[in-house]
Protein backbone atom coordinates (compact mmCIF):
# COMPACT_ATOMS: atom_id res chain seq x y z
CA UNK A 1 0.00 0.00 0.00
CA UNK A 2 1.20 3.46 -0.80
CA UNK A 3 1.89 5.45 2.66
CA UNK A 4 0.87 9.30 2.51
CA UNK A 5 4.47 10.64 2.64
CA UNK A 6 4.61 8.65 -0.46
CA UNK A 7 1.79 9.64 -2.09
CA UNK A 8 2.86 13.37 -1.16
CA UNK A 9 6.03 12.90 -2.77
CA UNK A 10 4.05 11.72 -6.15
CA UNK A 11 1.85 15.25 -5.79
CA UNK A 12 2.96 17.82 -8.35
CA UNK A 13 1.10 21.12 -9.09
CA UNK A 14 0.30 22.00 -12.37
CA UNK A 15 -0.58 25.92 -13.04
CA UNK A 16 -1.63 26.43 -16.33
CA UNK A 17 -1.23 30.33 -17.56
CA UNK A 18 -2.43 32.36 -14.84
CA UNK A 19 -5.27 29.91 -13.51
CA UNK A 20 -4.81 28.67 -10.26
CA UNK A 21 -2.73 25.95 -9.53
CA UNK A 22 -4.24 22.03 -9.40
CA UNK A 23 -2.64 19.12 -7.58
CA UNK A 24 -1.99 16.47 -9.98
CA UNK A 25 -0.93 12.56 -8.77
CA UNK A 26 1.88 11.28 -10.86
CA UNK A 27 4.69 9.54 -10.34
CA UNK A 28 6.56 9.49 -13.28
CA UNK A 29 5.77 13.27 -13.02
CA UNK A 30 7.34 13.90 -9.87
CA UNK A 31 10.01 11.53 -10.35
CA UNK A 32 10.89 13.63 -13.86
CA UNK A 33 10.96 17.16 -11.70
CA UNK A 34 12.96 15.89 -8.86
CA UNK A 35 15.84 14.14 -11.25
CA UNK A 36 16.16 17.47 -13.66
CA UNK A 37 16.56 19.27 -10.24
CA UNK A 38 19.55 16.95 -9.49
CA UNK A 39 20.79 16.81 -12.80
CA UNK A 40 21.11 20.77 -13.15
CA UNK A 41 22.66 21.07 -9.94
CA UNK A 42 24.87 18.59 -10.90
CA UNK A 43 25.04 20.21 -14.86
CA UNK A 44 26.37 23.34 -12.54
CA UNK A 45 28.80 22.04 -10.27
CA UNK A 46 30.34 20.80 -14.10
CA UNK A 47 30.23 23.63 -15.23
CA UNK A 48 31.87 25.43 -12.45
CA UNK A 49 34.89 22.92 -12.04
CA UNK A 50 35.27 23.32 -16.18
CA UNK A 51 35.70 27.09 -15.81
CA UNK A 52 38.08 26.31 -13.41
CA UNK A 53 40.03 24.06 -15.99
CA UNK A 54 39.31 25.75 -18.62
CA UNK A 55 41.43 29.13 -17.19
CA UNK A 56 44.28 26.98 -16.33
CA UNK A 57 44.62 26.77 -20.01
CA UNK A 58 43.65 30.54 -20.69
CA UNK A 59 46.02 31.68 -18.60
CA UNK A 60 49.02 28.87 -20.02
CA UNK A 61 48.45 30.16 -23.53
CA UNK A 62 48.55 33.56 -22.20
CA UNK A 63 52.02 33.11 -21.27
CA UNK A 64 53.20 31.53 -24.47
CA UNK A 65 54.75 33.31 -27.56
CA UNK A 66 51.39 32.60 -30.05
CA UNK A 67 52.19 33.98 -33.56
CA UNK A 68 49.32 36.28 -34.31
CA UNK A 69 47.92 34.21 -37.21
CA UNK A 70 47.24 31.12 -34.96
CA UNK A 71 43.53 30.71 -34.15
CA UNK A 72 44.00 27.40 -31.97
CA UNK A 73 46.23 25.85 -29.39
CA UNK A 74 45.91 22.04 -29.08
CA UNK A 75 47.21 20.66 -26.01
CA UNK A 76 47.89 16.68 -25.27
CA UNK A 77 48.64 14.80 -22.07
CA UNK A 78 48.69 11.29 -23.33
CA UNK A 79 45.03 10.07 -25.33
CA UNK A 80 43.54 13.55 -23.88
CA UNK A 81 43.34 16.70 -25.93
CA UNK A 82 42.19 20.54 -24.69
CA UNK A 83 41.70 22.68 -27.95
CA UNK A 84 42.10 26.76 -27.33
CA UNK A 85 40.38 28.29 -30.09
CA UNK A 86 41.63 32.01 -30.11
CA UNK A 87 39.64 34.36 -31.76
CA UNK A 88 38.85 38.26 -32.48
CA UNK A 89 35.44 39.64 -33.09
CA UNK B 1 65.03 17.61 -30.63
CA UNK B 2 62.28 16.54 -27.86
CA UNK B 3 64.68 16.34 -24.29
CA UNK B 4 61.40 16.31 -22.06
CA UNK B 5 61.07 13.19 -20.41
CA UNK B 6 58.15 11.17 -21.14
CA UNK B 7 56.23 11.39 -17.61
CA UNK B 8 52.63 11.48 -16.70
CA UNK B 9 53.21 15.32 -16.58
CA UNK B 10 54.38 16.36 -20.24
CA UNK B 11 52.33 18.07 -22.33
CA UNK B 12 52.78 18.49 -26.01
CA UNK B 13 51.51 22.20 -26.94
CA UNK B 14 50.57 22.51 -30.99
CA UNK B 15 49.73 26.04 -31.59
CA UNK B 16 47.96 25.57 -35.02
CA UNK B 17 50.16 24.39 -37.47
CA UNK B 18 53.27 25.36 -36.23
CA UNK B 19 55.87 22.69 -34.86
CA UNK B 20 54.60 21.47 -31.31
CA UNK B 21 56.72 22.08 -28.33
CA UNK B 22 56.69 20.38 -24.81
CA UNK B 23 56.85 20.98 -21.39
CA UNK B 24 56.19 19.68 -17.78
CA UNK B 25 53.64 20.72 -16.29
CA UNK B 26 51.46 19.27 -13.71
CA UNK B 27 48.67 21.47 -13.78
CA UNK B 28 48.19 21.52 -17.31
CA UNK B 29 48.65 18.14 -17.48
CA UNK B 30 45.80 17.40 -15.02
CA UNK B 31 43.33 19.92 -16.38
CA UNK B 32 43.44 18.28 -20.15
CA UNK B 33 42.74 14.89 -18.02
CA UNK B 34 39.61 16.20 -15.92
CA UNK B 35 38.63 18.74 -18.67
CA UNK B 36 38.24 15.72 -20.64
CA UNK B 37 36.29 13.64 -18.35
CA UNK B 38 33.84 17.18 -17.27
CA UNK B 39 32.96 17.06 -20.48
CA UNK B 40 32.26 13.23 -20.87
CA UNK B 41 30.09 13.63 -17.58
CA UNK B 42 28.62 16.63 -19.44
CA UNK B 43 27.43 14.58 -22.07
CA UNK B 44 25.81 12.19 -19.54
CA UNK B 45 23.95 14.57 -17.82
CA UNK B 46 22.79 16.13 -20.83
CA UNK B 47 21.49 13.28 -21.71
CA UNK B 48 19.90 12.08 -19.01
CA UNK B 49 18.60 15.82 -18.35
CA UNK B 50 16.68 16.15 -21.82
CA UNK B 51 14.54 12.36 -21.08
CA UNK B 52 13.33 14.30 -18.16
CA UNK B 53 12.70 17.40 -19.76
CA UNK B 54 10.67 15.26 -22.57
CA UNK B 55 8.76 13.87 -19.91
CA UNK B 56 7.88 17.20 -18.56
CA UNK B 57 7.25 18.72 -22.11
CA UNK B 58 5.14 15.73 -23.07
CA UNK B 59 3.22 16.19 -19.94
CA UNK B 60 2.27 19.49 -20.29
CA UNK B 61 1.09 19.06 -24.08
CA UNK B 62 -1.06 16.16 -22.75
CA UNK B 63 -2.77 18.98 -21.43
CA UNK B 64 -3.49 20.39 -24.42
CA UNK B 65 -3.97 24.36 -23.35
CA UNK B 66 -3.31 27.25 -25.24
CA UNK B 67 -1.28 29.15 -22.89
CA UNK B 68 2.32 30.37 -23.13
CA UNK B 69 3.31 28.94 -20.13
CA UNK B 70 2.72 25.82 -17.31
CA UNK B 71 4.67 25.59 -14.17
CA UNK B 72 4.65 22.15 -12.43
CA UNK B 73 5.73 22.44 -8.99
CA UNK B 74 6.89 19.76 -6.58
CA UNK B 75 8.73 19.51 -3.21
CA UNK B 76 12.21 19.82 -5.13
CA UNK B 77 11.48 22.90 -7.19
CA UNK B 78 9.63 24.33 -10.16
CA UNK B 79 9.50 23.42 -14.00
CA UNK B 80 8.80 25.95 -16.31
CA UNK B 81 7.25 24.89 -19.56
CA UNK B 82 7.44 27.68 -21.96
CA UNK B 83 5.73 26.97 -25.25
CA UNK B 84 7.11 29.23 -28.42
CA UNK B 85 6.63 29.65 -32.04
CA UNK B 86 9.37 31.26 -34.15
CA UNK B 87 8.21 32.99 -37.11
CA UNK B 88 9.65 33.33 -40.40
CA UNK B 89 9.70 35.45 -43.35
CA UNK B 90 10.75 32.99 -46.05
CA UNK B 91 10.01 35.08 -48.69
CA UNK B 92 9.70 38.94 -48.29
CA UNK B 93 8.88 40.09 -51.26
CA UNK B 94 5.66 38.07 -51.78
CA UNK B 95 4.87 39.37 -47.88
CA UNK B 96 5.24 43.00 -49.33
CA UNK B 97 3.12 42.66 -51.90
CA UNK B 98 0.73 41.19 -50.08
CA UNK B 99 1.09 43.71 -47.13
CA UNK B 100 1.65 46.69 -49.24
CA UNK B 101 2.35 49.95 -47.55
CA UNK B 102 1.41 48.24 -43.94
CA UNK B 103 4.99 46.32 -44.69
CA UNK B 104 7.15 48.72 -43.53
CA UNK B 105 5.65 49.60 -40.08
CA UNK B 106 4.95 45.33 -39.72
CA UNK B 107 7.94 44.20 -40.91
CA UNK B 108 11.39 44.83 -38.99
CA UNK B 109 14.28 44.69 -41.88
CA UNK B 110 18.14 43.74 -40.61
CA UNK B 111 21.29 44.49 -42.35
CA UNK B 112 23.96 42.75 -40.96
CA UNK B 113 27.98 43.37 -42.03
CA UNK B 114 30.12 40.66 -40.85
CA UNK B 115 33.89 40.61 -41.40
CA UNK B 116 35.28 37.26 -43.23
CA UNK B 117 38.18 35.60 -42.06
CA UNK B 118 39.87 36.62 -45.18
CA UNK B 119 39.09 40.22 -44.19
CA UNK B 120 40.39 39.74 -40.45
CA UNK B 121 43.78 38.61 -41.63
CA UNK B 122 44.25 40.94 -43.74
CA UNK B 123 43.24 43.57 -41.07
CA UNK B 124 45.80 41.35 -38.74
CA UNK B 125 48.88 41.04 -40.52
CA UNK B 126 51.58 43.17 -39.14
CA UNK B 127 52.61 45.08 -42.19
CA UNK B 128 48.28 45.21 -43.49
CA UNK B 129 46.28 48.52 -44.31
CA UNK B 130 46.08 50.83 -41.06
CA UNK B 131 43.20 52.46 -42.79
CA UNK B 132 41.44 49.10 -43.01
CA UNK B 133 42.16 48.73 -39.38
CA UNK B 134 40.77 51.78 -38.36
CA UNK B 135 37.25 50.56 -40.12
CA UNK B 136 36.95 47.72 -38.13
CA UNK B 137 36.79 47.32 -34.53
CA UNK B 138 38.66 44.76 -32.66
CA UNK B 139 37.45 42.89 -28.91
CA UNK B 140 39.49 40.12 -28.11
CA UNK B 141 37.29 37.34 -26.97
CA UNK B 142 38.09 34.96 -24.01
CA UNK B 143 39.39 31.92 -25.20
CA UNK B 144 37.29 28.71 -25.99
CA UNK B 145 38.40 25.93 -24.63
CA UNK B 146 37.24 22.28 -25.64
CA UNK B 147 38.56 19.19 -24.87
CA UNK B 148 38.07 15.49 -26.33
CA UNK B 149 40.05 12.17 -26.03
CA UNK B 150 43.34 12.48 -29.19
CA UNK B 151 41.75 9.51 -31.07
CA UNK B 152 38.20 10.70 -30.94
Amino acid sequence: MTSKVQKLKQLVAVKVGRRKPRLVESKKLARALEDAHELVELRRQVDRELARKQKIFVDYVAGLDVPPHVRKVTFYAGERQADVRLSNK
Amino acid sequence: MDTIPNTENRVTVKPGREKERFAVNAEVAQAIRDGAALEERKKIIDDQLAERKETIRAYALSLGDAVSVITLSSDDGEAKVTFKDRVAIPDADALRAHLGDRFADLVTVETKYKPSAALVDQASSGDGDPELRRLLTVKAQTPAVAFKRKFD
